[in-house]
C-alpha cells in the first residue's frame, strides 16, 4: 500500500474538514493530491501535528478535523495519545502513515520498526475507535464507516517506505499561518485574526 | 468583606480577558491555579502528558478562534524549546504562557536551581518576551497577556511568583 493511494482515497472523501499535516512526506503527498492551497496547515515542528489538531478540534467542535501524521512525528509525541484519549473530541480523526522510516531524509529506519503497533498503542491509551490497514482497497471501502463513527478515531496506515518525488509546498511559516487562518475564517465564519490582521 | 486570594485574582483576570481553553501540566506551585481552572466552568481544561503538547494544543486553538493559555512550570518550559522555535516562532503564532518562576530565592528545591539559573536566559536567546508578576498590584497583566502575545505574533510569558500562586 502506498501513501499516495491512501491520500488519494481520503481526498475523494474530503468534505471541508480542517487538515493538519505533519512535517515531511505527509505534507507533500497531501498538498499534491488535493491541489488546494489553504485548507491544510503544514506543520514545521516535527511531532506537533497531533497536539495542534487536538486544539483545533476542541475549539471547533462542529467541524471535522483530520490529522495526517507520520510515524516519526508521532514517536516524538506519544504522550499526545493519552491527551487525545482523555479529551476525545468526536470530530477528530488522527491518521498516521507508518512507513517505518524517516523517508524525508532518505529512509533511515525507525526504532523498533518490525513490531510497533501504533493502533494498538492508541487503543491501549484509551482511544476506543482504532483501525489498522495495510491494504488500500480495504481502506477505501472502510473510510465512510470510519468517518461516520462520530467519535475520536485513530487510523494507522501501513505503507511502503517509498520516496516518490513530489514538489515541495511552495510557501512556508507565516504564509501558511495566514493562508490557513483566512481559510478557517471564511469557512467557519469566525475571527482568527483581529481587526488589524494579526 | 471577603478578600480574593492571589490564585482567584489570577483566575478572574484570565477569564475576564476571554481565555476559554487552558492546556496545563503542573508543578507543585501551580497546582492551586490548575485546580481552580479545572474546577470552574469558564475555561475548558486540557491536561497534557508533556508541556510541549500545550504549545501545540493552544496553537491549534488559536486557529479555531479560541483564546487560550499554557500553564506550566519553568522546568516544563525548558522542554518546549523546539516547539517554541519551530512552531510558534517559525509560523509567527501567538502563544500566551503562564509559568511558575522557580529557582529564585523563595524556592528551596534543589532540583529547581537550574531553572532559576538558566530559564530566563533561554527565553532571551529565543527572543521570547517575558515579565514577572509578583504582586497583586500588577495582576492586571494576566488580563493583557493574550492580547499582547497576539500583538507580538510570538510567545509571551508571564511568570508568577510563589506569592501569586497562593490559594
Amino acid at each position: 500500500m502506498r501513501a499516495a493511494e491512501c491520500y488519494g482515497h481520503l481526498a475523494q472523501r474530503w468534505r471541508g474538514e480542517l487538515v493538519v499535516c505533519a512535517l515531511g512526506s505527509s505534507t507533500k503527498e497531501w498538498h499534491n493530491i488535493l491541489g488546494r492551497r489553504d485548507q491544510s496547515f503544514h506543520m514545521h515542528a516535527m511531532g506537533m501535528a497531533s497536539s495542534f489538531g487536538l486544539g483545533l478540534a476542541l475549539s471547533r467542535p462542529n467541524t471535522g478535523v483530520w490529522i495526517l501524521d507520520s510515524d516519526g512525528g508521532l514517536c516524538m509525541n506519544l504522550g499526545s495519545l493519552l491527551t487525545s484519549a482523555q479529551s476525545a473530541p468526536a470530530n477528530l480523526v488522527h491518521f498516521v502513515l507508518n512507513n517505518a522510516s524517516y523517508l524525508t531524509i532518505g529512509g533511515g529506519s525507525l526504532v523498533n520498526r518490525e513490531v510497533t503497533d501504533y493502533a494498538g498503542m492508541a487503543r491501549a491509551a484509551g482511544i476506543t475507535n482504532t483501525h489498522r490497514f495495510d491494504d488500500a482497497t480495504l481502506f477505501a471501502r472502510s473510510i465512510d464507516e470510519i468517518l461516520a463513527a462520530g467519535r475520536c478515531t485513530f487510523v494507522e496506515l501501513q505503507v511502503e517506505s517509498r520516496l516518490d518525488v513530489r514538489p515541495a509546498v511552495p510557501y512556508e511559516g507565516p504564509e501558511i499561518k495566514y493562508r490557513f487562518g483566512r481559510h478557517v475564517e471564511e469557512q467557519e465564519g469566525i475571527e482568527v485574526f483581529g481587526p488589524y490582521g494579526y | 468583606m471577603s478578600v480574593q486570594s492571589p490564585v482567584d485574582s489570577v483566575y478572574q483576570e484570565l477569564v475576564g480577558s476571554g481565555i476559554r481553553l487552558a492546556a496545563s501540566l503542573p508543578d507543585d506551585w501551580l497546582v492551586p491555579l490548575i485546580d481552580r481552572v479545572s474546577g470552574g466552568d469558564d475555561i475548558l481544561h486540557v491536561g497534557v502528558a508533556r508541556e510541549m503538547e500545550a504549545v501545540g494544543v493552544c496553537s491549534g486553538a488559536f486557529f479555531g478562534g479560541e483564546r487560550s493559555v499554557c500553564l506550566m512550570g519553568i522546568a516544563g518550559l525548558f522542554t518546549c524549546v523546539h516547539e517554541l522555535a519551530c512552531l510558534s516562532l517559525a509560523h509567527g503564532i501567538p502563544l500566551f504562557i503562564v509559568a511558575s518562576l522557580r529557582g529564585t530565592v523563595e524556592d528551596p528545591r534543589t532540583y529547581q536551581v537550574a531553572q532559576g539559573l538558566y530559564g530566563l536566559r533561554v527565553l532571551d536567546a529565543l527572543t521570547i518576551p517575558y515579565e514577572v508578576v509578583d504582586d497583586a498590584s500588577v495582576v492586571w497583566k494576566l488580563g493583557r497577556g493574550h492580547a499582547h502575545a497576539r500583538l507580538l505574533k510570538r510567545p509571551y510569558v508571564l511568570f508568577l511568583s510563589k506569592k501569586m500562586l497562593t490559594p
